[in-house]
């Protein structure tokens, strides 16, 4: 009966590779990741040498918040989605554990993530940086936070989709919760707190408590040597000045796989604990 | 074969289930009967662990709370509303619950015929109708040939075809040798299918007989309307009716209205021919288990 967990796994990974939604990001990350700046200026033969250095900065502000777009979105139905539709009671009653049913879920949601992020930036990365291998490495760490910025993404929808009952209510809470982590957080929301409380030292914890920006921050750091570098703003400055970049990097990691982990552990507490219907 | 001990579940102040206890013996057909809200539905769903419960629920020694998945491995179920992957086709739906279960290729062709759905295997099943539905999910219950079923309301959604049909695969299973627990509001499953009954009320089991045993005590009785060619012939015929076992006869215009015990309507057909009082027309209403309920659980 070990089938369990391994069946639920493929067909969620199935039906995610399926998904529009997946399709759609796969596509746009490989045009992020590309830039359309590299097809027009090498239809010319007027690329630069450093353009992979210029474009990785745009890549990480454009892409860190499309990643919890549809991370969210794909893992709030999950579970909401199959209770609506009476599949998930009807799974739970065959001989499968709830942990097996959740993790096979959660993997086949964080796999087929990854593999469409892997696709999109990775394909677009031996286009680019075939020209120009300088910038390879802040692009790998870029690829591995907003890996890990998906897995965060995906456990948090997960903690919408074990509280809701209807697929809606779930698309909905998700795009909520997206607006306030994207949205919100970029249009001056942590500088007006600061300045208004004059206190700099609140800028960490509200970094922190959202993954988003620490993310953003955190891929942005490791790109020292970039021209770059002067676009990391008031937090991650704030970061370096008081921490040093070691520890702030480490700091930042921390908190990162905190999110990846905390979320998916209170969403299958919750799971585990509920009637199935 | 399934024993359940003092289990009871909550839903805030109200108790859905009242420390029920009860046994079901291994074979046969067991009807869970009782009005709505009786709590059966809550019941199955505790016996397949889908509701956390306070109590005991072992199924043949394996106790659902703990080893859920050998416990479930032992039960096949179709529930009241078809719940399936609609965009699996047949073929995929019984494969994808079959490799849960470790069962081969083979016994997917051979369910695929058992319900009779070979036409439409590479169909998908959001083209099904509700009837083929039902059949797909008894398959898919039945894929690892599991000893004990639960069927909530199996037939409640089937047209009076469809319900013969399902009612006879049910009969065939108990035939050889499976468990059968299913809830219904209909007497012809309980007529047809069952041979044990269980009748809950407010979470509690109020009674628990043989079918023939409960619907003596629950005096069930068809009610018949004969409307005769000749109405000069109407004492001929109450005492035709009489001899046949009706009772409360009386007489409503051109009408003769009685009671009947549901198996002998035929002989008052047969008597009432020999009696040479031929019929114009005739009705019957068959005797309704809601009212049955309230009164069994009425009188208590």
């Amino acid at each position: 009966m070990a089938n369990a967990f391994y069946m639920i796994l493929r067909k969620e990974l199935k039906d995610s590779l399926k998904s529009k939604w997946l399709i759609t990001f796969g596509v746009t990350f490989f045009f992020l990741a590309l830039g359309v700046p590299y097809i027009i200026l090498g239809a010319g033969g007027l690329l630069p040498q450093d353009y992979p250095g210029m474009v990785v900065g745009t890549l990480i502000t454009l892409a860190v918040p499309l990643v919890p777009l549809v991370s969210l979105a794909m893992s709030s139905t999950s579970i909401a989605g199959e209770r609506e539709t009476g599949t998930l009671e009807y799974l739970l009653s065959q001989p499968a554990t709830k942990f097996e049913v959740f993790i096979g879920k959660y993997l086949g949601l964080v796999i087929s993530l990854t593999l469409a992020m892997f696709l999109g930036y990775g394909g677009a990365e031996l286009i680019v940086y075939s020209t120009n291998p300088e910038f390879i490495l802040s692009f790998i760490f870029a690829l591995i936070y907003s890996l890990l910025l998906a897995g965060a993404g995906v456990g948090l929808g997960f903690v919408i989709s074990v509280s809701v009952k209807t697929r809606a209510a779930a698309i909905g809470t998700a795009l909520f919760l997206w607006f306030v982590l994207v949205v919100i957080y970029d249009s001056g929301f942590l500088g007006v707190i600061t300045v208004a409380l004059n206190a700099d030292a609140l800028l960490v914890p509200l970094t922190l408590v959202n993954p988003v920006e620490t993310t953003r921050i955190l891929a942005l750091m490791h790109m020292a040597d970039s021209p770059l570098r002067g676009e990391l703003g008031p937090q991650a400055s704030y970061l370096l000045q008081e921490y040093g970049s070691i520890v702030a990097s480490r700091m930042l990691t921390a908190v990162l796989l905190a999110w990846v982990i905390l979320p998916a552990a209170i969403a299958y507490y919750i799971f585990k604990r509920q009637d199935a219907s | 074969m399934v024993n359940a001990q003092h289990v009871t579940k909550k839903y805030d102040d109200f108790k859905a289930l009242d420390d029920l206890s009860l046994e079901v013996n291994r074979g046969g057909a067991w009807a869970l009967l009782g009005p709505n809200g009786a709590g059966k539905t809550t019941f199955l769903k505790c016996l397949l662990g889908l509701k956390e419960f306070n109590g005991s629920i072992q199924i043949d020694g394996i106790d659902i709370q703990q080893d859920p998945k050998k416990a479930k491995s032992l039960i096949g179920y179709v529930p009241q509303h078809p719940a399936l992957y609609d965009d699996l086709s047949v073929q995929e739906e019984l494969r994808y619950f079959g490799d849960m279960r470790d069962v081969k290729r083979a016994r997917v062709r051979e369910l695929i015929e058992f319900v009779g759905l070979e036409a439409w295997a590479r169909q998908p099943v959001g083209a099904l109708s509700g009837g083929m539905k039902q059949r797909l999910m008894l398959a898919v219950a039945l894929l690892s040939d599991p000893p004990v079923l639960l069927l909530d309301e199996p037939t409640a959604n089937l047209d009076v075809r469809r319900q013969l049909e399902f009612r006879n695969l049910i009969k065939l299973l108990v035939e050889e040798g499976k468990t059968v627990v299913l809830t219904t509001h209909l007497l012809g499953d309980v007529d047809h299918v069952a041979e044990q009954i269980m009748l809950l009320n407010k979470g509690k089991l109020v009674t628990k007989s043989t079918v023939k045993d409960l619907f003596k005590q629950l005096d069930l009785s068809a009610q018949m309307y004969i409307e005769l060619i000749d109405s000069s012939k109407e004492q001929d015929a109450i005492v035709a009716l009489e001899k046949s076992g009706a009772n409360d006869i009386s007489v409503e215009g051109s009408w003769l209205e009685m009671g009947i015990d549901p198996s002998r309507k035929l002989d008052v057909l047969n008597n009432l021919r020999a009696s040479d009082c031929a019929i114009k027309d005739f009705k019957i209403e068959e005797p309704n288990l809601e009212d049955a309920f309230m009164k069994i659980t009425g009188d208590q």
